[in-house]
């Protein structure tokens, strides 16, 4: 009799935890990171001559369902698509201060000043052109300083961001250094390492958008993380990076702290950003110039043959600023005195007051300027670069949310709690106990039964 | 499969988003009217549209010239129509003047009007636009035509330098003159800035299918009907006399080759009559041999050799010798209006009669003029309404690649809503299936 009690009651306990673990599912059906877990029990017998007779149930243990391969697949599809994000984010706001809606940019720009050159030479006398000339020339001008600027303070911040995801790398892997340590001594100590597992999950998950990892699970639940090699987190050890920025070759690069080893990044956040800072922005400044150098050179070949209309000076049209050597400004003596345009040939005879100058400057137009488009054909090249890339980048940002989607589809399929499956298993454990309880009830009235005989 | 709460949760944002952003796109589209307005909206075509609208600016910027070349061409037609005018009256005064005028008060009154009216016509040959003076060659900021104080005499002080605008792809038009075409019947350059230089000239003439000299004088008139007749020859010997007496060594010879111009033709024998101080042209159906500074020493052109080896003098084929000397320069208008002056005052009729015909020489040539320039006004009104057309047909490409179809995006608007409001109703209906409702 006593053995039917403590069957009975052993019942009641894997109901009552099976119920504890089911409600804490239900509990944490919203909460990033969760995996959902399950009661593990098994039956208690002894051996009774040749039978085993059952003595209930033990809860063996609270597991929980999880696939490792499917995070590590979300890790590397995490690094591929925050690398691509940050690069059309970037793309998204060069293209914004590269074309304007007005349509009034560079190809524009250009194309004006160079036409205006024809209005001159067909009106060389005339000063509301020649004032047309400076004041597209200005503009002209403008765009090109504004396109500097805008990639070189795209540059600057993305030399600040680099910085401080740097910090924040470090802080992830402290954090997952000590939840290393934590999940050690719960293993060493067998207790449950299920919401430390979740949290450190969690962790490389963020990490993991921001660089690329290789992560290695060990056996008792900790993760050494390292970078093509080098490791940056072994236990509870970890090799902080830092930002160095080699000002010599306007270059930036992540190291180890402790060694100098510098780290190779080409994905993720942080492999974005160097990649920008260090290649993609650097060209597109690089083409920039080329662009400006030679539509000044072209246009001053051509000017400093010509005259004015005040004396038989040769000038050029275009000048560079001291301090910035990438800086084009119109030539004092011009900006002074609207007369100093060339726009006549002086050897020309019998041709005093021609256009010639003016107009070979205006056929500029048609000359393969850069890498055999013409003037206006570079500048739509250009402007367009950051909306081509981004253009392309996007179909990519799309093909991998797509993927990581499904891969988190996956992992909701094996981890995720289901609300109708953990409410049936609540009225199953219910079930159980009522169940149990009902032929603890009965034991007690046979007990009853047995004690009247006695009275 | 199981499909928690959360996967039918992400399932369900993700698509509400995706329709959400296109939304936003088709009312971004609408909005604004376009649907290429950067170049992530879709690289080719952005830069195809940049591209359009270059050629849209560049044909704007021919339309502005030929507008301004227009202007100057109406200033000089109407300068040229009050020549014509001036030289209208100027008949009428000398004709008045042989038939009328009997006493010295009258010879001197119509005397006193020609002297105005050479005044007024001067004027009309200043005639100037915002560039400066037209019948003044390229840009002179002097006036150029004056009235010398002691000769009284008309002087031309201009350049022979048009002028010239871009008016469509490497193709430009002179819109200023040089005036003393319009002042001389038969001007010529080349003498008036070397009045000692000496040319011999030939003639083209047409030829039959023969080979024959076709009958009647008829010269050639055209480049084309030269070039025609250069396809009979292989090779041309160019027969001259320099002024010293000798001929060239070695002869000039020039070997006509298929798709040869006249203009070949010259530059080749212009190569080699270079060295020796001569230059051929070919002006208005003449070819000229030419030679500077020769004083009163004569070029002589005997003609051309053929294969044979037969010197062709008056009737060599296609050109024939027509003159050795110095050239017809015409009349001149101012010139004229001089003589008929001082004829005037010696009362001299029977030399004023004769002068009747020069004025009425004058009038038509000067009416070639203007009819020239109505054949440049009609080119560029020609050149305007191609430009016209063009901007019409590129603006419409251009409208085509980037603005956008409102009837295609307001349907896929409706499209995206339909589904947008049938994803919201379903995920509703669908969060609220829970064995919840059942307990």
């Amino acid at each position: 009799m006593k053995t039917l009690l403590e069957i009975t009651k052993s019942g009641m306990d894997v109901a009552q935890r099976g119920l504890e673990t089911t409600s804490n599912n239900i509990a944490n059906v919203n909460t990033e990171g969760y995996s959902r877990q399950r009661l593990v029990t098994n039956p208690l017998f002894s051996r009774n001559g040749q039978f085993f007779d059952g003595l209930g149930v033990r809860v063996t243990d609270v597991e929980q369902l999880r696939d490792f391969r499917i995070n590590n697949a979300i890790y590397q599809k995490n690094q591929e698509l925050s690398y691509l994000k940050i690069k059309s984010n970037t793309y998204s706001q060069l293209e914004a201060s590269f074309i304007t809606n007005s349509g009034n940019d560079l190809d524009s720009r250009v194309s004006t000043f160079l036409s205006t050159f024809g209005d001159l030479a067909a009106n060389p006398a005339s000063l509301d052109i020649r004032n047309k000339v400076i004041n597209d020339a200005e503009q002209m001008i403008d765009t090109f300083n504004n396109l500097h600027n805008s990639i070189s303070n795209q540059r600057k911040t993305i030399a600040e961001d680099v910085e401080s995801l740097v910090g924040i790398v470090n802080k992830q892997l402290n954090d997952i250094a000590s939840l290393n340590e934590q999940i050690k001594q719960f293993y060493v100590n067998k207790r449950s390492t299920n919401g430390l597992i979740d949290k450190q999950t969690l962790k490389v998950n963020e990490l993991s958008k921001l660089l690329n990892l290789d992560v290695h699970r060990t056996q008792e639940g900790q993760i050494d993380l390292s970078i093509k090699g080098i490791s940056v987190l072994s236990g509870t050890k970890v090799h902080e990076l830092y930002l160095a920025n080699d000002t010599s070759s306007d270059q930036i690069n992540v190291r180890l702290t402790q060694g100098g080893q510098g780290v190779d990044l080409d994905e993720g956040e942080l492999g974005a950003y160097i990649q920008l800072f260090n290649n993609e922005m650097p060209d597109l400044e690089s083409d920039l110039n080329d662009f400006s150098t030679q539509i000044m050179q072209q246009v001053n070949n051509l000017h400093t043959s010509g005259v004015g209309r005040n004396d038989s000076a040769s000038r050029s049209f275009f000048e560079l600023e001291d301090t910035n050597p990438n800086k084009l400004i119109i030539n004092q003596e011009i900006l002074s005195d609207i007369g100093n345009i060339a726009a006549e040939d002086p050897n020309e005879v019998n041709a005093s007051g021609n256009g010639f100058i003016a107009q070979q400057i205006a056929d500029l137009k048609d000359i393969e300027l850069l890498n055999g488009y013409k003037p206006t054909e570079f500048a739509i090249q250009f402007i367009s670069e950051p909306g081509t890339k981004l253009h392309a980048l996007q179909n990519n940002v799309e093909l991998r949310t797509s993927e990581l989607d499904l891969l988190k589809s996956q992992d909701q399929q094996v981890s995720g709690v289901n609300m109708d499956e953990e409410l049936s298993k609540m009225i199953q454990y219910q079930q159980a106990y009522q169940g149990a309880a009902k032929i603890m009830q009965s034991a007690q009235l046979m007990y009853q039964s047995l004690m009247s005989i006695l009275d | 499969m199981r499909i928690t709460q959360q996967t039918i949760f992400d399932g369900f944002m993700k698509h509400i988003n995706e329709n959400r952003a296109e939304m936003h796109d088709l009312q971004q589209d609408i909005a604004s009217g376009k649907k290429i307005s950067k170049a992530s909206d879709d690289p080719l075509k952005f830069k195809r549209a940049r591209l359009l609208q270059e050629q849209i600016r560049e044909k704007e910027g021919y339309q502005n010239r030929i507008n301004t070349a227009r202007n100057t061409l109406d200033i000089a037609e109407q300068s040229l129509q009050e020549v014509i005018n001036g030289l209208i009256e100027i008949k009428s005064n000398v004709t008045r003047a042989v038939n009328g005028a009997h006493d010295s008060a009258s010879f001197t009154a119509i005397k006193q009007e020609l002297e105005s009216l050479k005044e007024e016509l001067v004027a009309s040959f200043n005639a100037k636009d915002v560039n400066g003076y037209i019948f003044g060659g390229v840009g002179n900021d002097s006036q150029p035509y004056t009235i010398d104080s002691n000769s009284g005499s008309v002087v031309s002080n201009g350049s022979n330098n048009s002028l010239s605008l871009e008016v469509d792809n490497n193709l430009s038009i002179d819109v200023t003159q040089d005036g003393n075409f319009v002042r001389t019947t038969k001007y010529d350059d080349d003498l008036a800035s070397n009045p000692s230089s000496y040319r011999s000239y030939l003639t083209p003439r047409l030829l039959d299918d023969q080979g024959n000299t076709a009958t009647g004088d008829t010269a050639f008139t055209s480049l084309e009907a030269v070039d025609n007749y250069l396809e009979g020859f292989d090779n041309l010997e160019l027969d001259i006399t320099l002024p010293d007496g000798s001929s060239p060594n070695p002869a000039l010879v020039y070997n006509y080759s298929n798709n040869d111009t006249v203009n070949d033709m010259i530059s080749a024998f212009n190569t080699q009559l270079d060295p020796l101080g001569v230059n051929m042209t070919f002006e208005n159906g003449t070819v000229f041999v030419k030679s500077q500074n020769m004083g009163t020493n004569q070029l002589s052109v005997n003609g051309f050799v053929d294969n044979g080896g037969n010197v062709f003098t008056t009737n060599f084929p296609a050109f024939t010798q027509q003159a050795s000397g110095e050239v017809d320069q015409g009349i001149d208008l101012f010139d004229s209006i001089d003589e008929a002056i001082v004829n005037l005052e010696s009362q001299n009729v029977d030399a004023l009669s004769a002068q009747i015909d020069q004025f009425g020489e004058l009038i038509s040539h000067v009416t070639t003029h203007i009819t020239e320039i109505g054949l440049t006004n009609n080119r560029l009104n020609f050149l305007e309404e191609k430009h016209e057309n063009s901007k019409i047909l590129l603006n419409a490409e251009l409208s085509g690649w980037v603005d956008t179809d409102y009837a295609e995006t307001v349907s896929k608007l409706q499209r995206t809503e339909i589904a947008f409001q049938s994803a919201m109703t379903i995920h509703t209906k669908m969060f609220n299936e829970s064995l919840i409702n059942y307990l």
